[in-house]
């Protein structure tokens, strides 16, 4: 198979910025990106630079945005991407500073897992056992779902909201966060739903279930920060924005079947809303505030028994 | 200058085991050519090896290992290892390693290879990436520095003591010096000597051929693993567990062959037997396309998506093949290298102040063949006990004086390679070499294919003399990096082709179709291999026997 490859290419020696340089090889018909790229280096241009160890998805090294979306080259077929693009455009993580071609510096990412402490903290007042902590079957599915993050940063650096907001945690750090909530071995639970509920933490999250999509190895982490989330509630963490954000949400459908957006901001910032009144101004004029008061809809009756029975499930 | 009691290279189990121990009581840094979390210990699968339950015993563990190691493991070492295991283990779980339950909530233990007992503690068939990820974390708890993508480039020996190394920091390109009272090399194995092996490409001796070349005697280099179950594609393996859950081997014809090479064991003989056995039936014409087959479909999707489920993405994504639906073509793979830099049972190599622990380590626990599940319980239990050694030696030492000129003559070294431009590429010598060991190096080997192998690593190690990159840049260099990678897999290629020459028996993974048993009386000793100029000088050294005398060995 002749496939062409386009790669950004950056050299911190020589080069102001990026460039792209186009590639043409041929490869076996099963071949991955990353093998690609390797006979690339080695045939055609050895100052190509990019990172790799395991070939087999376990280390999390070749990370890279193939295509425009973030995903581990040894584990994408050069076949699959030609077939939707005609072409495989390769390019480093986004948000990280690239330091050589497809190299980024991972040292933001690596400092956001850590702000999670991700390590298991037994309860102080226990003596540890004899042997092994006993942990029943079963009970340790999410944990054992959590652990098999890789820490490719593919979801980190792919995430809507790390785009926008920089002090973000980010879902990979929230799923090993998850990873010892989940663990029944540890004894600072209600210590660390409190760090991962906290500000640049799961509120921020939006939602959008990128993480989940391109995990290569289905973690699952918006299931993760959900989690978390639940436990939240329970325990009453709700202070923050977005928990006010989530519950606010919440009671408007319940009260009228809609979502009163009018409504919407004050409930989640309290007065801090008052730091919105210029963007208020700038939509009165334009028409885009929504009228305060809303009718409920017409079965209204009929939703509030969806909540009803979904309390009751639990 | 930067300056440590212990600098430990490598960062995976064995070298992270062994900074946690020593940083209890000295000035301890860890280097790694990538960050910890990519080391290959996480690409490990089946499991650990203790013998937990009340119905097994150390002892029994420790006779499997001897007889697993046909009788070349040092059984002193073997009773170390076999006794400390439970214990190891146990300080695992207790930093929070995920592992897998049995119903009472207990650590789950499954039958391996060469195993009278199941006593393989693991994580699905992620056992590797949890203890990885387990002691990452202790180190970020503990606060231990690591110098990640340094690539060491010379360990600096003066007068017969170390005294330091020095590193290439890939991200600015410099060289750097780091005087260290002791060092431990933890820098695992040396897989791609061979085509299509197991290993991660980061796996190239880096460790074994620097000592090797600072006087430290590498031990039984001829015995490498052929692993029996890798995809024939690109060598990604799939773990024993897959036949220690229960799975299958079949022939072309359909037939379970293992009955006729092991009858009691059949898909649990030791590795060596197993991939033996696999050759035979390819050779013989009854393979398929140059693989046999594992088969699992009869332990259902359930099992398979629990327990096996990294393996089942693998074979899907490589081989095409979802195990639950159908066998998956595997042949034998290079995948362990038994043989490593000689270190007591402290990991202390002859060279006072260097210590080694973990794959590029030969203790020996392996002898001729390792048991799976040994090699993870190897790094924990002697990686902890070289850190423990190192950090003494190092309270026991003045401060090294460290020889300015090292830093100038490694300088020069790589600038003699940045400035070449007349000469060949790495990778096509390394792939030549590859093919050279695939060839003539493999499971059955013979006087005149060795000699053949002997004569071309020789060819290829002049002609690497004047290796050439093109990129010419200091800042990331893998260009660079990997010229100097292939420079130590060459060296490792010379001792394993001379040991394998000389050790004119069969015996574990090394098998010499024009000797073809195992010779006790001649060859029950340890093939230890000197650097010198003119390529390996080969010495021996007598086996430690404690409890079992050398018996015939069947599965």
């Amino acid at each position: 198979m002749l496939a062409t490859f386009k790669i950004q290419k950056f050299n911190p020696e020589t080069d102001g910025k990026a460039h792209y340089r186009d590639y043409e090889i041929e490869l076996p018909e099963r071949a991955t990106v990353l093998e690609a790229i390797i006979a690339i280096k080695e045939q055609l241009d050895g100052t190509l630079s990019f990172r790799c160890a395991c070939r087999s998805a376990i280390c999390g090294s070749c990370a890279m945005r193939i295509n425009s979306c973030a995903r581990l080259a040894c584990k994408t077929k050069v076949a699959d991407e030609v077939a939707r693009f005609g072409t495989v455009l390769i390019e480093p993580l986004q948000k990280l500073k690239v330091i050589k071609d497809l190299i980024v510096d991972m040292d933001p990412f690596w400092r956001m897992v850590e702000k999670v402490r991700p390590w298991l903290m037994p309860d102080p007042h226990e003596t540890p056992p004899e042997r092994e902590r006993l942990v029943a079957q079963g009970t340790d599915r999410d944990v054992m779902r959590d652990s098999l993050c890789i820490f490719c940063a593919c979801c980190h650096t792919d995430c809507n909201v790390t785009e926008i907001e920089p002090g973000f945690v980010g879902p990979a750090a929230l799923a090993r966060g998850h990873r010892y909530v989940a663990d029944t071995r540890d004894g600072a639970t209600e210590q660390r739903i409190r760090l991962l509920s906290d500000s640049h933490g799961i509120w921020e999250c939006a939602r959008c279930f990128v993480c989940t999509q391109v995990c290569p190895k289905g973690v699952d982490p918006r299931e993760s920060i959900r989690q978390i989330g639940h436990l939240a509630f329970e325990r009453g963490l709700v202070s923050d924005d977005g928990a006010r954000h989530a519950q606010a949400f919440l009671d408007s459908v319940k009260a009228s079947g809609r979502l009163n957006e009018a409504t919407l901001p004050l409930k989640t910032r309290g007065l801090g809303v008052l730091g919105m009144t210029p963007l208020a101004i700038r939509m009165f004029l334009k028409g885009k505030v929504p009228f305060p008061l809303q009718k409920p809809v017409p079965d209204v009756e009929e939703i509030r028994k969806i909540f009803e029975l979904t309390e009751k499930k639990r | 200058m930067l300056e440590y009691d212990v600098v430990v290279v490598g960062a995976g189990l064995a070298g992270m085991r062994a900074a946690i121990e020593a940083a209890k009581a000295s000035k301890v840094t860890v280097l790694s050519k990538v960050h910890p979390v990519r080391s290959h210990s996480g690409a490990a699968q089946g499991g650990i090896n203790a013998a937990l339950g009340p119905d097994d015993s150390t002892e029994s563990h420790a006779f499997d290992t001897v007889k697993g190691s046909d009788y070349l493991g040092d059984q002193d070492a073997i009773e170390i290892l076999c006794r400390e295991a439970p214990d190891d283990i146990v300080e695992l779980e207790h930093m929070g390693t995920v592992f897998s339950r049995d119903a009472n909530g207990r650590i789950a233990q499954r039958p391996f290879g060469g195993a009278g007992f199941p006593r393989t503690c693991f994580a699905a068939d992620i056992t590797g990436l949890v203890i990885l990820h387990a002691l990452y974390e202790q180190m970020l708890k503990t606060g231990i520095k690591v110098f990640e993508e340094w690539v060491v480039t010379s360990l600096v020996v003066d007068d017969n003591k170390i005294r330091g190394i020095i590193a290439i920091d890939m991200r600015s390109g410099r060289l750097e010096a780091i005087k260290a009272k002791a060092v431990v090399l933890a820098t695992g194995g040396c897989g791609p000597v061979f085509h299509n092996s197991s290993n991660a490409l980061i796996s190239t001796g880096d460790g074994m051929s620097l000592a090797y070349r600072a006087g430290a005697p590498l031990m039984d280099m001829e015995f490498m693993q052929f692993h029996p179950t890798t995809l024939k594609a690109n060598g990604v393996l799939i773990t024993e567990g897959a036949r220690g859950e229960g799975g299958h081997l079949l022939n072309a014809l359909g037939e379970r062959f293992m009955a006729r090479y092991a009858p009691q064991k059949m898909e649990l003989a030791s590795r060596d037997v197993v991939s033996r056995a696999e050759q035979t039936e390819i050779e013989e014409g009854r393979g398929i396309d140059g693989c046999i087959l594992v088969d699992l479909r009869h332990l259902g999707a359930r099992k398979i998506k629990e327990r096996l489920l990294q393996i089942r993405e693998l074979a899907i994504d490589i081989a095409g093949v979802d195990p639950i639906e159908e066998p998956i073509p595997v042949r034998p793979g290079a995948h362990y290298s038994m043989g490593g830099l000689k270190t007591d049972v402290s990991g202390a190599t002859l060279v006072p102040g260097l210590f080694a622990a973990g794959e590029c380590a030969c203790v020996s626990v392996h002898g001729a063949n390792r048991l799976g599940g040994n090699s993870l319980l190897e790094t924990i239990v002697f990686g902890r006990r070289s850190g423990k050694a190192a950090g003494e030696f190092a309270a026991s030492v003045a401060a090294p004086a460290f020889p300015e000129s090292a830093i100038r003559d490694a300088d020069a070294r790589i600038e003699g390679i940045l400035k070449r431009d007349d000469g060949e590429k790495g990778y096509a010598l390394r792939r030549e070499l590859q093919e050279t060991t695939h060839e003539n190096l493999g499971i059955y080997r013979t006087a005149g294919r060795i000699q053949r192998c002997v004569e071309k690593v020789t060819e290829i190690k002049e002609r690497y003399a004047s290796v050439i990159v093109q990129d010419k840049g200091r800042i990331f260099n893998t260009d660079l990096v990997s010229a100097i990678e292939t420079g130590y897999l060459i060296d490792l290629a010379q001792a394993m082709a001379a040991g394998a020459l000389a050790r004119e028996e069969s015996r574990g993974a090394h098998s010499r179709r024009d000797f073809p048993s195992r010779d006790d009386d001649k060859w029950l000793k340890h093939t230890l291999a000197y650097w010198t100029p003119n390529g390996p000088r080969l010495d021996y050294l007598d086996v430690t026997i404690t409890k079992w005398p050398p018996a015939e060995r069947s599965y």
